[in-house]
């Protein structure tokens, strides 16, 4: 039976091959481990038990596979179709290869390909001086300043959410977005974090990726506080801000007021240096005269997210983020608030050319202002 | 942020939820568990009309972590095994998912479409 049992491994372990890379360095052993116990189990009852075992990993192994192998056939398809293209080009004489003064009868990009302003985006996993990796994705100009980082929420999200957003940003503009520590590509880690820790990764990343100074930091939702505390903690280093529908340091205890129950943490001291909100009825005191928009969403979040509230008490929650986007962009004498139409919480997905308009005045404002 | 409790829609805008999420998330509200209690608990849980093989498990664990709707613990010892445990997201993401399925049961009722505790 053994020698058997170590065969349906084995062809296990060939069927793994067709998963893809990350998940097989990520989980590997995990699924093998799995499948192992699974096998055992369907040992005890006997064959069908093990054939429905088999009948399963082969359905969902050609259920997962197919379409990564489809989406690498489109691009040799696309490949051989562009390769054609271009020797079929190259033979009738309407176009050379390689470097020539001949004017040609392609269009060419504006740009020669080394050092282009329009440089394709590219994640790098940048390695901190603690020893943690987090991984960091780049677009535009890279001589350009300021350089523009977006930020996500402590935990939700990754570099990936931004790619919208990143797309419609002109390409004159560095842009750079990055998955936070235990997300994504970055290194996971099993401790939570403070939102000190937090800061000082971003700086370090930033630091060890030598990001061109000054920054102008965009901070979705939790992303709004953790760029509120680096500009107060590295003002030098800030020229500009944006907020996308921006948490706020007294939201904690302001809703809490309205409803208890809507966090049973409100006031738990653990949670609130975690997140970077302010204890029961302590105000927000940042104020930083630089260049700020901030922008909130148009959609009012629906009852049905807060089971247990009121219609009243919901209504008094949405009333109080509106306020929390008044309040902050009242914190720079430059700031700015756009309501944002049609747009929910979620606006690096629903609009996300607001947000590259909004970047791109900023960032307008900033290079228009000698430092 | 992972453990924002305002404004979920980052999270309530993942509902409905796909099956394989939803049962991940459904059999970890119990407490931690490794991958391969996870699988044999969605055949339970679902009264064996869903299953889910290695590579799904997997695959939906990756894409639940990135989230942080869940959350890896270290194996402990000699066994190279993780468990994994819902986030406070995660069990807000759940909360909200079955008060979506109460609505959809409250509406067939009241439409008269099914009866009161008729188990369909």
């Amino acid at each position: 039976m053994n020698r058997t049992f170590r065969a349906h491994c084995c062809l296990f372990d060939c069927l793994l091959t067709f998963q893809s890379d990350d998940l097989l360095a990520r989980y590997g052993d995990e699924m093998r481990l799995v499948f192992r116990d699974e096998l055992s189990d369907a040992w005890q009852e006997g064959a069908t038990a093990i054939f429905k075992v088999w009948t399963g990993i082969l359905a969902e192994t050609v259920a997962l596979a197919t379409p990564r192998y489809l989406a690498r056939l489109h691009i040799l398809l696309a490949a051989a179709v562009l390769a054609s293209g271009i020797t079929v080009g190259a033979t009738l004489g309407f176009c050379t290869l390689g470097p020539s003064p001949v004017v040609h009868a392609c269009s060419q990009s504006k740009f020669s390909a080394q050092g282009s302003p329009q440089s394709a985006a590219s994640g790098d996993l940048v390695q901190l001086p603690g020893g943690h990796r987090m991984f960091l994705e780049c677009s535009g100009d890279p001589n350009a300043e300021p350089t523009v980082i977006l930020a996500n929420g402590r935990g939700l999200g990754t570099a990936d959410s931004w790619a919208l957003v990143q797309q419609k940003i002109s390409p004159s503009i560095r842009t750079c977005s990055y998955d936070t520590i235990g997300a994504g590509h970055s290194d996971h880690v099993q401790e939570s974090h403070s939102i000190d820790q937090v800061v000082s990764e971003m700086h370090d990343l930033f630091q060890a990726a030598r990001l061109k100074q000054p920054y102008v930091l965009v901070g979705a939702s939790a992303g709004g506080i953790l760029v509120r505390r680096y500009q107060q903690d590295y003002s030098h280093q800030v020229a500009g801000l944006v907020f996308v529908d921006s948490a706020h340091e007294e939201m904690q205890w302001r809703d809490a007021a309205i409803s208890k129950d809507f966090d049973p943490n409100w006031n738990n001291p653990e949670s609130l240096r975690e997140n970077g909100f302010l204890p029961d009825h302590e105000r927000l005191t940042w104020h930083a005269d630089i260049p700020l928009i901030v922008l909130e969403r148009s959609e009012r979040a629906p009852c049905s997210a807060f089971p247990g509230l009121s219609q009243q008490q919901c209504d008094a929650i949405n009333d109080e983020w509106h306020s929390f986007q008044v309040d902050l962009a009242s914190r720079s004498r430059y700031g700015q608030l756009r309501v944002v139409a049609g747009s929910g919480h979620r606006m690096h997905q629903e609009k996300p050319e607001a947000i590259a308009d909004a970047i791109q005045d900023v960032v307008r404002q900033v290079r228009s202002e000698p430092r | 942020m992972a453990k924002e409790h305002q404004f979920d829609d980052d999270l309530l805008e993942n509902l409905p939820l796909p099956t394989a999420s939803f049962f991940v998330l459904f059999a970890l509200a119990e407490g931690e568990k490794h991958g391969y209690r996870i699988m044999q608990d969605i055949r339970e849980l679902s009264g064996g009309t869903f299953s889910v093989g290695p590579a799904t498990l997997y695959t939906t664990i990756r894409k639940l972590c990135d989230q942080s709707l869940i959350s890896e613990i270290s194996s402990s010892g000699e066994d190279r095994r993780r468990t994994y445990a819902l986030s406070p997201a995660g069990r807000r993401l759940l909360n909200a998912e079955f008060h979506r399925q109460q609505q959809l049961l409250d509406l067939a009722r009241r439409k008269k479409l099914i009866k009161i505790g008729e188990q369909k």
